[in-house]
């Protein structure tokens, strides 16, 4: 997530860019609106000069207005005010979606190793770049984590019987 | 120690454990190294641990919270894992090459009866 800083340094950052296309816009508007008055006081012959001299400005325009569109529109993210992220960090990637349904499913292990496998997915997921690849290796960790339930809490059910064998 | 079903998922694990027996391998990287996937690799893993083949432990705090990122488990395998796991994969290896060996010779029996 972006903090109010960055936003507001982004915001100054557009203004400074805005202040030449602006003014230079603002010229040329003016320069356009004498061309267009005047084309009206012009005679027959006079027209066509008057007409490349609109059509001059009206191009020089269109320059103004698209670096005033580029300054205006950096990204869709400034456009639309929605802040995306470029990079997500590996603590995002390890709180994710995807880390969620691992979160839920590792209560299928044993209470006292529930912790450690979570926190051993999260610390994988972190690393692996990639929604897709992410989502597979969860979908595969789940396929094996119903095998892993049973390998220990096999394990933990025999540690108990043996425990109520030696205290008899 | 107990004994292991010693499936060929598992002998892809250990052999890549035994590549670099000393050092320290995570999951992603383990599943990677094996070319199997997380599914299959984390079960083997716990089995190998209960077994006490393979030792696990904790990142190191300083390194994981310099990357920010949760912290990992590494597995390294135990002196007495890393004996065993060769043993196994010396037994299944001469077993493999025996069956190569045996079958030649079983089918020529057949062929003369």
């Amino acid at each position: 997530m972006t903090t109010s800083g960055s936003r507001k340094e982004r915001r100054e950052a557009i203004r400074a860019s805005l202040r030449v296309p602006l003014a230079a816009l603002a010229t040329d508007l003016r320069r356009v609106n004498a061309d267009i008055h005047s084309s009206y006081g012009f005679d027959r012959h006079g027209r066509g000069t008057a007409r490349l001299r609109v059509r001059r400005s009206v191009i020089r325009l269109k320059v103004v207005w698209r670096t005033l569109l580029a300054a205006l529109m950096p990204a869709p993210a400034a456009r639309f005010q929605v802040t995306f992220r470029s990079s997500r960090t590996a603590a995002d990637r390890a709180e994710g979606r995807i880390a969620r349904p691992l979160q839920i499913a590792s209560c299928l292990l044993p209470a006292a190793s529930r912790d450690r496998w979570a926190e051993e997915w999260r610390g994988e997921l972190a690393v692996i770049r990639g929604r897709w690849r992410r989502l597979r290796w969860a979908l595969s960790t789940l396929r094996g984590l119903v095998c892993q339930a049973y390998i220990l809490r096999r394990s933990t059910r025999r540690s108990a019987s043996s425990d109520e064998a030696i205290t008899g | 120690m107990s004994s292991l079903r010693m499936t060929l998922a598992t002998q892809m694990v250990l052999r890549s454990l035994l590549e670099k027996p000393a050092e320290k391998r995570y999951g992603l990287e383990l599943c990677a190294e094996a070319g199997l996937q997380s599914g299959t690799v984390y079960p083997i893993l716990t089995r190998l641990e209960q077994a006490g083949w393979v030792q696990s432990a904790w990142e190191d705090p300083e390194v994981h919270q310099s990357e920010g990122r949760p912290r990992r488990r590494y597995y390294t395998l135990s002196e007495e894992g890393a004996a065993q796991a060769r043993q196994a994969l010396a037994e299944i290896s001469s077993r493999q090459a025996r069956a190569i060996w045996a079958r030649p010779r079983l089918q020529a029996e057949r062929g003369q009866a």
